[in-house]
């Protein structure tokens, strides 16, 4: 029996394995990393029971959940790829740096030597994983590198590459001593001839070698650094203690707050990352040792394969080989073989989409939207009625059928209004006259006509007293204005005061200071917020800056006129319709397409078209459109849902939900929500998936169809969290979502920017066709 | 009965699926007092025999069968214990790399030393002055002062006089010489030779000189063995072998020597290659080179013949002969 | 004698100019603020904080240290010399203690793994060798801690999870810090066993008669031990990387843990002692094994001069 080379045997089919999770995670396990469980009360023998993230490992979810809920199998799986990337980066990177370094040195250069002896010394005294954390902290290396993994990458390289160099230049040292280099320099070969033409083809060897144990090293390094939580893959958190921006999913970041976890029993969380490190660091090393021992044999097979393959590839030979067919038959047709196969795996011929995605129809029906007759689409108004009757009028026209009997759903709003015009003045004996100007010192938020002169008053939390609150403590507040400061009080607080203000105090108004000016932008959905409920009073939102003038000022008068247009009986009207389902056995499997048609409203001065907004049921009537056109029965139903009031608190999801969708515990449904479309600027899509429960496995399996058509149709997907209202409404009843959405475009949603004329049509395509293709397969079959 | 007798002896290696047969049933007799040479090109078996009879043999190598008697003690029936007891104390050996036989990192001194300490000839400082004196009969210059010195600081000639010292320690019965002087130069080569002849003889000591140098059998041995593919061709007194070489490979080797008194325009090569050991031919394992070769030899493998007094030879050509004045005794 | 004592003050020298060197550097890093980074502002390239800024805040800590003014704690305003007495002293006594253990066991399995090199199970030895050397520490330590908490709750209440006090807390953070250490000595023994065996005059030896205890420890370890010495180095950088990871997920009130609460306080004294003082306890090991293995095996040194 001739003796295997086991190590070198089992090496490979690690690092094969661990490849094929790089290129394909989608095959090894079903759920989508960002998918998160959700901390719920669960009815067990008539007594509640508190069920949060982390989960131990179940049937459900086999190798449990980590603290936020995400299923730790895909975690895994699909952390492979960031995580082995950046720890041959890492190789790849010393190589580079060591190899020139260390022929230098071998060849006398002092200053190499001296370079390589107290570098190593100097990071042999100070760890490196210290000197990494101290230069993670600098501004300067996220700014230059920016990816946390590639930070980390580039100052791993930069601080470890002195024992490859150490190692290499014994090695080169020891090429140089054998007799032939004397022959090379013999016959007048100079220093770089022999180092290129002699030392590396001999260094192969032991490069190769290197090359793996260095990437098991590395991959040792990561999971030290993840444990001191110096990798923040997670990009940033919100207060909530959400991811906000776009991450990328990698082993070392699972490691953070390991301490804790043995100690409070989990130790699963814990366990498969560093298994999963263990496991590669394992493969690689053994690769490496197993390679090493090849190489020390005489004659080794495997040497003389790899030897072989430049020759295989070369294509001089290939040349001759053709020329002189009949000696060379059977090599001929094992490479040709072989090419052939390689062109198909690279070029494998995409099938063309069943149906095309017309850009055409999709950015009309957002200019049409984007119109100023429409005025910024605001719900309760009657311009947001005339929209929804065309959406009507759309989808019947291409055989959509109308939901429950007709597409417009009416619901109805508990205000809504649209400050037309404002003038604000503030006066003082001492210090004259200040103009306040609308949108920039001030934001009306309460739906009122007023004009006239007051008194503004001065009031804080102290003048409220003490509770029991009584009217009458404050009569000589009635008929003035008063001036609140209520920046730095928390939500419940603030929220608290000026309720109390509106409903115990009176006043004929109040000018509330918050800091809104200080966010980076002022929005006008944003600031309009805080006050939303009270609709009592006159609520008017001062900025910081004016309001610190205001309280220098002492003894004022306020004049001021306001004109707002409130829309009477205002109601939100959704639009509805779908597509029945063929299938007896999946009526309970529904998709639920969902996008969004109101906006912020237009004021007097400015105007709010918010195409980019208008993308999401633009591309949902056109695909729409294309299926109801297409007259072929899906096997599951689909609904088309456009909502109106989702900028309100009355959203049309939430009372739609409620009124069709109430207790659905035995529908299967799954809801797609399209948000921004069509931005000149950006051109990365971003997939929202944390809101569906890993161990929903139909919802995963349409995630995965999501992304297979992305591939196909060469679209670029992040993953990361989007905020959006309807997912409270969703949530709320269980149902899992995604939301397509387009990144990086904050600083143009919800303000004038967001027109027309920054909406490329073509950028419209690739989304558009996506969701059209996976939308198709879903319905239709197709693997799922 | 010699001092060492040796009957059918086997070794083999094992290399994956092969084995290799080394040594393929050797029979030979150490005299008391006399130098056996066993002679043969690299790869006949003959270091492998004497490394057999010293016990050295690791795996993935195995004494497979026969008998090693010493003193007419069956040595491969000793246990770890007796044979540790045996080498050094009773058989020792020269060893043909002498740049490379001596720990590194221990004085030349400790190490023959050692030998007088594990073999309780000597204990301690009287053990120190045995060794020094072993050095100064071996002719090392300032053996007192050298005594703590690392090999490192030796030449060649010097260390193997050593590893000399080192086996002579004890007053062996039987030295064992595997190409002591294969290593050196020619001058030394003369030296080495001489110091062993003289040490043979005072201490009364026999010899297994193993060498391919025949000029060193010319002036060394009594009986020579001649080895070819792990088995005996022919084997005789010295002065019968070079007088009357038998065996058509012997013939070769001694047409292979350059004379000085003869006109010779092409140095003399034997024909050929050594097979492999997997590739031995099924009869005689030189008839794929021999001039002389019969069709009986590829078929056929010979028995070693005494064909007159102490002259063996292993040989078709000459087994008719035996088996007609042995009146028809089985040739076989 | 004078020649030796000319050779160990050259030698001193020089190891007190690297140790100033280090030190100066570390203060350097440590000296670079947060914020720091490269703007265009205008059109023209500039940095928030000049290097003349940053290198005097670096002299004048650097200074201060030369004064052995060690600074205080940002918090209490605590002299910061309590970091030598006590943290430090945990430290040491951890390293020192795993060091030891490491090198007891890891020499021991090195000669026992290279025992099999006869048998055909050579290839399973490559795996004993390389799998444990391939355990990331958090894996290892997870495991134990594990381990000790089914043993408390198995009532066998020997090994504490974490915290410091008694010499139960010492015992698992030990055998943790020991754990790759170990393993790498192991392997480095085995190799260099092996790579002996292979010699001409181990032979020789057996052929004197020398039993196989006596070729062991007389002729192989003697060639084997210079060797492992000489790895050394490597084994401290390995011993003080895994003492972060040990500090930190035992808890253990030791120079690294202080350097991490020093470094999420931003507080530049306390960090950059930690560091220097971490650094000390590298360079005092180095010395000592340098001291060891010319004391131990001088004959070899000699003859290389």
């Amino acid at each position: 029996m001739r003796k295997l080379n086991y190590p070198l045997i089992l090496g490979v089919l690690i690092v094969l394995i661990l490849t094929a999770a790089c290129i394909n995670p989608e095959a090894f396990t079903t759920a989508d990393p960002y998918g998160e469980e959700r901390a719920k009360f669960v009815f067990i023998e008539g007594k509640i029971n508190y069920f949060a993230p982390p989960v131990n490992p179940c049937p459900e979810y086999p190798w449990g959940t980590d603290q936020y809920g995400r299923d730790m199998k895909s975690l895994i799986f699909y952390g492979c790829r960031l995580t082995l990337f950046t720890a041959i980066f890492i190789a790849i990177g010393r190589l580079l740096v060591s190899l020139p370094l260390a022929i230098y040195a071998a060849y006398g250069s002092k200053a190499a030597n001296r370079l390589i002896r107290q570098f190593g010394v100097f990071t042999g005294a100070f760890p490196i994983v210290i000197l990494t954390m101290l230069f993670v902290k600098i501004q300067l290396t996220s700014d230059f590198f920016k990816e946390p993994n590639t930070i980390i990458g580039a100052l791993l390289v930069l601080f470890g590459w002195s024992k490859m160099a150490g190692l290499l230049k014994e090695k080169v040292e020891g090429i140089l001593n054998e007799d032939f280099i004397e022959g090379e320099i013999a016959i007048g070969k100079n220093r770089l001839e022999i180092a290129l033409q002699n030392i590396v083809p001999h260094l192969i060897p032991s490069i190769v070698v290197m090359f793996f144990l260095e990437v098991a090293a590395a991959l040792l390094v990561l999971s030290q650094i993840g444990v001191f939580g110096i990798v923040m893959n997670g990009g940033l958190m919100n207060a909530d203690g959400e991811y906000q921006l776009p991450y990328e999913i990698d082993w070392a970041s699972l490691l953070v707050a390991s301490q804790w976890f043995v100690a409070t029993g989990r130790l699963w969380l814990v366990l498969y990352p560093a298994a999963a490190f263990a496991i590669s660091i394992i493969g690689f090393n053994l690769m490496g040792e197993g390679l090493r021992m090849e190489f020390e044999k005489r004659n080794s097979r495997v040497i003389s394969w790899i030897r072989g393959i430049p020759s295989f590839l070369s294509l001089l030979r290939l040349a001759y080989e053709l020329k002189h067919m009949s000696e060379y038959r059977s090599s001929v047709t094992k490479k040709l073989l072989f090419y052939g196969i390689l062109l198909l795996l690279l070029f494998f011929p995409q099938l063309p989409s069943a149906y095309r995605f017309e850009t055409t129809n999709a950015f009309k029906t957002m200019e049409e939207l984007s119109k100023p007759e429409y005025r910024g689409r605001r719900a309760g108004s009657s311009q947001n009625e005339i929209i929804s009757d065309y959406l009507a009028e759309k989808l019947a026209a291409s055989g959509i059928q109308p939901f429950e009997g007709s597409f417009v759903h009416n619901y109805p709003l508990e205000n809504a209004f649209n400050v037309k015009e404002a003038q604000l003045t503030v006066s003082s004996i001492i210090s004259g006259q200040t103009r306040l100007e609308h949108r920039k010192d001030y934001y009306v938020t309460t739906p009122v006509n007023i004009s006239g002169k007051y008194k503004l008053k001065k009031f804080t939390l102290e003048d409220l007293g003490e509770f029991p609150f009584q009217e009458n403590e404050f009569d000589d507040c009635r008929g003035k204005f008063l001036l609140v400061d209520v920046r730095g009080l928390n939500g419940i607080v603030r929220s608290r005061f000026l309720g109390l203000i509106n409903s115990t105090v009176k006043p004929a108004g109040v000018l509330y200071i918050d800091a809104w000016e200080s966010q980076k932008l002022a929005k006008k959905g944003n600031i309009d917020s805080p006050a939303k409920s009270q609709a009592a009073l006159i609520n008017i939102a001062v900025s910081s800056n004016m309001g610190d003038t205001l309280l220098r000022m002492n003894d004022m008068d306020i004049e001021l006129t306001i004109m707002s247009e409130t829309y009477p009986e205002p109601e939100n009207h959704c639009v509805v319709g779908y597509l029945p389902g063929s299938d007896e056995t999946l009526k309970d499997e529904i998709i639920i397409i969902g996008s969004t048609f109101d906006c912020v409203g237009d004021d007097r001065t400015e105007r709010f078209p918010a195409s980019m907004e208008a993308g999401g049921p633009a591309m949902a009537l056109e695909t729409a459109g294309i299926l109801g056109r297409s007259g072929v029965k899906p096997k599951r139903t689909v609904i088309f849902a456009f909502w109106d009031g989702t900028n309100t608190r009355d959203r049309g999801s939430k009372a739609f939900l409620e009124q069709y969708f109430k207790d659905n515990e035995n529908k299967n449904i799954f809801y797609i929500e399209l948000k921004n479309f069509g931005s000149k600027d950006s051109s990365k899509i971003i997939l929202d998936t944390t809101r569906t429960l890993p161990k929903a496995l139909k919802a995963q399996e349409y995630i995965k169809v999501l992304k297979k058509n992305a591939r196909r149709n060469e679209l670029e997907l992040v993953y990361g969290k989007v905020s959006s209202p309807v997912m409270h409404d969703m949530l709320e009843e269980d149902i899992n979502a995604v939301i397509i959405d387009t990144y990086d475009i904050d600083e143009t949603i919800k303000t004038p920017k967001d027109n027309m004329g920054n909406i490329e049509q073509k950028k419209l395509k690739k989304p558009g066709q996506t969701v059209l293709d996976a939308l198709v397969e879903i319905l239709y079959g197709g693997a799922v | 009965m010699g001092i060492l007798d040796v009957n059918d002896l086997k070794t083999s290696f094992t290399a994956g699926r092969h084995e290799i047969k080394a040594v393929d049933g050797v029979s030979f007799s150490l005299e008391h007092h006399e130098t056996l040479a066993i002679v043969g090109e690299s790869g006949s078996g003959k270091s492998v025999t004497v490394l057999s009879v010293m016990r050295l043999i690791n795996p993935p190598g195995r004494i497979k069968s026969g008998d090693i008697y010493f003193q007419g003690k069956n040595l491969l029936a000793f246990t770890e214990k007796q044979m540790e007891m045996v080498r050094g104390g009773r058989i020792a050996m020269v060893y043909q790399e002498p740049m490379s036989s001596l720990n590194p990192a221990i004085p030349v001194g400790e190490q023959i030393k050692e030998v007088l300490v594990i073999h309780k000839a000597a204990a301690g400082l009287a053990a120190k002055e045995k060794a020094i004196a072993l050095m100064q009969a071996v002719k090392i210059p300032e053996a007192r002062l050298r005594y703590q010195d690392l090999p490192k600081k030796f030449s060649g000639g010097m260390r193997q006089r050593i590893v000399i010292a080192m086996a002579l320690a004890c007053n062996p019965d039987v030295l064992i010489a595997d190409e002591p002087t294969t290593a050196l130069d020619v001058t030394i080569q003369a030296e080495i030779m001489a110091l062993l002849r003289d040490m043979k003889r005072q201490l009364n000591m026999s010899m297994l000189l193993i060498t391919h140098d025949l000029g060193i059998v010319a002036e060394n041995a009594d009986r020579v063995l001649v080895m070819y593919c792990g088995k005996v061709m022919e084997e005789a007194k010295v002065k019968t072998l070079f007088r009357s070489p038998l065996h058509p490979y012997t013939m070769g080797l001694m047409a292979c020597i350059p004379k000085m008194d003869a006109r010779v325009d092409r140095l003399q090569a034997i024909p050929g290659y050594v097979p492999h050991p997997s590739q031995y031919p099924a009869g005689c394992r030189f008839s794929s080179r021999c001039s002389r070769v019969m069709e009986r030899c590829k078929a056929e493998m010979p028995e070693l013949m005494e064909i007159e007094d102490g002259h063996k030879v292993r040989c078709w050509l000459y087994c008719d002969d035996v088996s007609e004045r042995s009146g028809g005794r089985d040739g076989k | 004698m004078p020649k030796l004592l000319a050779v160990f003050l050259k030698k001193g020298l020089s190891a007190l100019l690297v140790f100033l060197v280090f030190t100066y550097m570390t203060v350097l890093i440590c000296s670079i603020p947060r914020s720091f980074t490269v703007k265009t502002v205008n059109g023209q390239v500039t940095t928030t904080h000049t290097g003349f800024q940053i290198l005097n805040s670096t002299n004048d800590k650097f200074i201060s240290l030369l004064k052995l003014d060690m600074g205080k704690t940002g918090r209490d305003n605590r002299p910061l010399v309590y970091l030598i007495r006590e943290m430090m002293k945990n430290s040491v006594i951890l390293i020192a203690w795993g060091f030891l253990l490491s090198v007891a066991t890891g020499i021991l399995k090195g000669i026992i793994d290279s025992q099999r090199r006869h048998s055909k199970a050579s290839n399973l030895k490559v795996f004993m060798t390389i799998i444990p050397i391939s355990l990331p520490d958090v894996m290892i330590i997870a495991l134990l801690q594990r381990l000790a908490i089914y043993m408390t709750n198995h009532g066998i209440d020997v090994f504490k999870v974490g915290g410091f006090g008694t010499i139960n807390h010492l015992y698992l953070p030990i055998l943790a810090l020991s754990v790759l250490p170990s393993c790498y000595i192991a392997r480095m023994t085995s190799i260099a066993i092996e790579s002996c065996y292979s010699q001409d005059y181990i032979n020789v030896a057996a052929g004197k008669g020398c039993s196989s205890y006596r070729i062991l420890w007389n002729h192989v370890m003697r060639n084997v031990l210079p060797e492992v010495l000489g790895s050394m180095p490597t084994i401290t950088t390995i011993l003080i990387s895994n003492l972060m990871m040990v500090e930190y997920l035992f808890s253990y009130p030791g120079l690294t843990l202080s350097l991490f609460k020093f470094f999420r306080n931003n507080e530049r004294d306390g960090l950059v002692l930690s560091i220097i003082l971490l650094g000390i306890i590298y360079f005092l090991l180095e010395a000592l094994f340098k001291l060891i293995k010319w004391a131990a095996f001088k004959p070899v040194k000699e003859s290389a001069v």
